[in-house]
């Protein structure tokens, strides 16, 4: 039976609180409305959109808010310049591919995290990259130490970590921590995980090294918030969400229905309330339906 | 035919039929009856009715095994033998001695729905113990289980494993948990003997764990033989919005319509390269295919595709100014670059008119 465990006083950028194996722990919302769903195809944000969806982020106390992908360019790239300039309270990052040039517009752009993807899966590494484990672990820490070397806090994306042998995975989590890697993401990047693999692999790799772990979630099969649940009582404390659980095919982990279950099912509270998340909800909502 | 996990069978029973005779009371018996056919083809061992079921329908069809909901006393009366090999009935109904002698005279088989609230029921599992001692009962529905979750969902899983009858479950959707939960206990093999679904989550207060997540999950999360035709769940997607008069949104997984379009540079690279790089499963397995669309997020590959794709002859060389083009406009617009808007774009350029 669920135990009823401590909870604290939220704060200011801190959603709510669970347990991990008996222990406390924090729950740190990354919103990634304005980067993967966006990537809903079909839908495209404008300057001003990005910039009152991040505002909007910000008022409800979402912990990082992930702004977009430099790289792209043109009125993206400028909509996260003018985001970087709000300094808002949440903290800013912008999604790289792992390379060098990539990760130069994020250091230009002056954004607080530099998120580095890194394809994690033989099937990513060989169809995709052309490339072989080693390669991936060189381009990693070559990487992770340039971002570094600018004084950056890094966080490193396992992309399709769910399909990823997962000694390999490990080994990505070593090498990334050792370059001074702050937070890891396990990306199921195709929404291929059940709750109970989730949890065994994400314990796996919290107790093998010691770095804040964080999960990515896909909705393909209608599990993104039950594999975000099972993945922080495995230990992670970095939750992926999009409002309305927007994304790529049946889209990303959904905010609200995420705090609802976390409300619910671990027993905590969840700050702010769920009826202010669903007011701001709506109001995004609105600038992402909303056509010319 | 029953899922096969192991050596262990697993039934689904789906509930849909009365849900959605709830929200439209104008489906015809022919369109219901079409619906109960691809239902059965798509992997359902058993359609769940009731008596309005029975009043629309002018016959059952012979291929498809029902159960009928008993939701009155009096739906009894209308009990139609040998056509339903089971009755389902709420825990409140087995209450009424009547009824019960009634179920002992006609040697029917009952499945007795049981709701599980919330932690505190865990202990009113034991009761269903109690009902392994009436013949009539060959199963218990556990529906609800809303908070199931670790670790309760584990000790849950050990109790109905001590259960003396047959365990049929039917998640409710309350917390956005109940197809993992179905997929979890019906991917374990030996832990239920049926697994209660709606299409598209229909029904209830929450909705209920959908069929098409459940049969999905099942065939390529935990790669166990499906024996239904699951190419039919486009085909039901379609039925099931003009009988329910609903909208499926875009993104539901596995039937909505848009769930195999893509756009962004980096995966439709991916996607050209591999499909399986950025797509669970190939979309033909739910009756569905794939589409390149063009929009902010497109690169210059999608384009190239885009033409070739639409047959557009033009030279490469425009491909930038065609890329750019389609950013601009997809912002301006709020929306992805329909095809014959491409077309018209290839044409001036072709004509050597400005771009617009």
């Amino acid at each position: 039976m669920i135990m009823n465990w401590p909870v604290f006083a939220s704060a200011s950028l801190t959603v709510c609180r669970s347990y991990k194996y008996g222990g406390i722990m924090e729950i740190r919302i990354i919103d990634t409305t304005l980067r993967d769903g966006e990537q809903q195809p079909g839908l495209a944000l404008d300057f001003n959109d990005k910039i009152e969806i991040a505002k909007l982020l910000n008022s409800i106390g979402i912990y990082q808010i992930e702004a977009g992908i430099l790289a792209i360019g043109g009125e993206e790239k400028k909509s996260i310049e003018k985001i970087v300039e709000l300094k808002l309270n949440s903290r800013i990052s912008a999604w790289n591919r792992m390379n060098i040039s990539d990760i130069q517009h994020s250091i230009d752009c002056g954004v607080d995290i530099i998120h580095i993807s890194v394809p994690s899966s033989d099937l990513q590494i060989a169809a995709k990259l052309k490339k072989d484990r080693k390669w991936i672990l060189d381009q990693l820490k070559r990487c992770v130490y340039f971002a570094r070397e600018y004084g950056f806090t890094v966080n490193v994306g396992m992309e399709d970590a769910s399909r990823a042998d997962l000694a390999f995975l490990l080994e990505l989590c070593s090498h990334a921590f050792a370059e001074g890697a702050q937070m890891i993401r396990y990306a199921d990047t195709v929404g291929i995980l059940s709750p109970e693999r989730i949890l065994a692999e994400i314990s796996y790799l919290k107790t093998a090294v010691p770095v804040d772990l964080g999960f990515h979630g896909h909705n393909d099969f209608g599990l993104a918030v039950a594999n975000s649940l099972a993945a922080v009582q495995g230990g992670a404390n970095y939750v992926d969400c999009t409002i309305g659980g927007i994304g790529e095919r049946a889209g990303n982990c959904d905010y609200l229905q995420f705090m609802k279950a976390v409300k619910e099912c671990l027993q905590v509270k969840v700050n702010p309330g769920l009826e202010t998340i669903k007011q701001v909800e709506q109001e995004i909502m609105k600038i992402l339906s909303a056509k010319a | 035919m029953p899922v096969k996990v192991g050596d262990h069978y697993s039934f689904i029973i789906d509930r849909t039929i009365p849900e959605l005779l709830k929200t439209n009371g104008d489906i015809t018996g022919r369109e219901l009856q079409e619906f109960i056919l691809i239902l059965a083809r798509s992997g359902v061992d058993y359609v769940e009715v009731n008596s309005s079921a029975l009043a629309v329908l002018e016959y059952l069809p012979n291929t498809v095994s029902f159960i009928f909901r008993v939701e009155k006393p009096e739906d009894l009366y209308k009990y139609k033998g040998s056509r339903f090999p089971y009755c389902v009935m709420d825990y409140d109904l087995v209450q009424d001695k009547t009824l019960t002698k009634r179920f002992s005279r006609i040697k029917m088989k009952a499945i007795v729905e049981f709701e599980f609230t919330g932690p505190g029921d865990l202990q009113k599992l034991e009761l269903i113990n109690g009902y392994a001692g009436w013949r009539w009962v060959d199963a218990v529905r556990i529906s609800g289980l809303s908070h199931a979750f670790l670790p309760e969902w584990h000790q849950v899983v050990e109790a109905v494993r001590k259960l003396k009858v047959k365990v049929d479950i039917c998640p409710h959707n309350r917390y956005y948990l109940a197809s993992s939960t179905a997929l979890e206990l019906t991917g374990k093999g030996d832990t239920i003997d049926f697994v209660t679904v709606a299409f598209s989550g229909m029904g209830g207060l929450y909705g209920f764990a959908a069929l098409e997540e459940l049969v999905m999950g099942l065939k390529v999360i935990k790669k166990v033989e499906i024996p239904g035709d699951t190419a039919l769940f486009s085909h039901l997607s379609k039925l099931y919005q003009d009988l329910s008069k609903r909208c499926i949104k875009n993104n539901k997984a596995i039937i909505g319509s848009s769930i195999f379009k893509y756009e962004s540079g980096i995966h439709a690279d991916g996607i050209e390269k591999n499909p399986l790089t950025y797509e669970p499963f190939d979309p033909g397995m739910v009756g569905q295919t794939r589409k390149l669309v063009l929009g902010k997020h497109s690169g210059s590959r999608s384009v190239i595709s885009k033409l070739k794709e639409l047959n557009l002859g033009i030279r490469e060389e425009y491909t930038s100014l065609i890329l750019e083009w389609v950013r601009r406009s997809s912002v301006q617009l709020k929306r992805e670059i329909y095809d014959y808007e491409l077309a018209r774009l290839c044409q001036r350029l072709t004509n050597g008119l400005p771009l617009i």
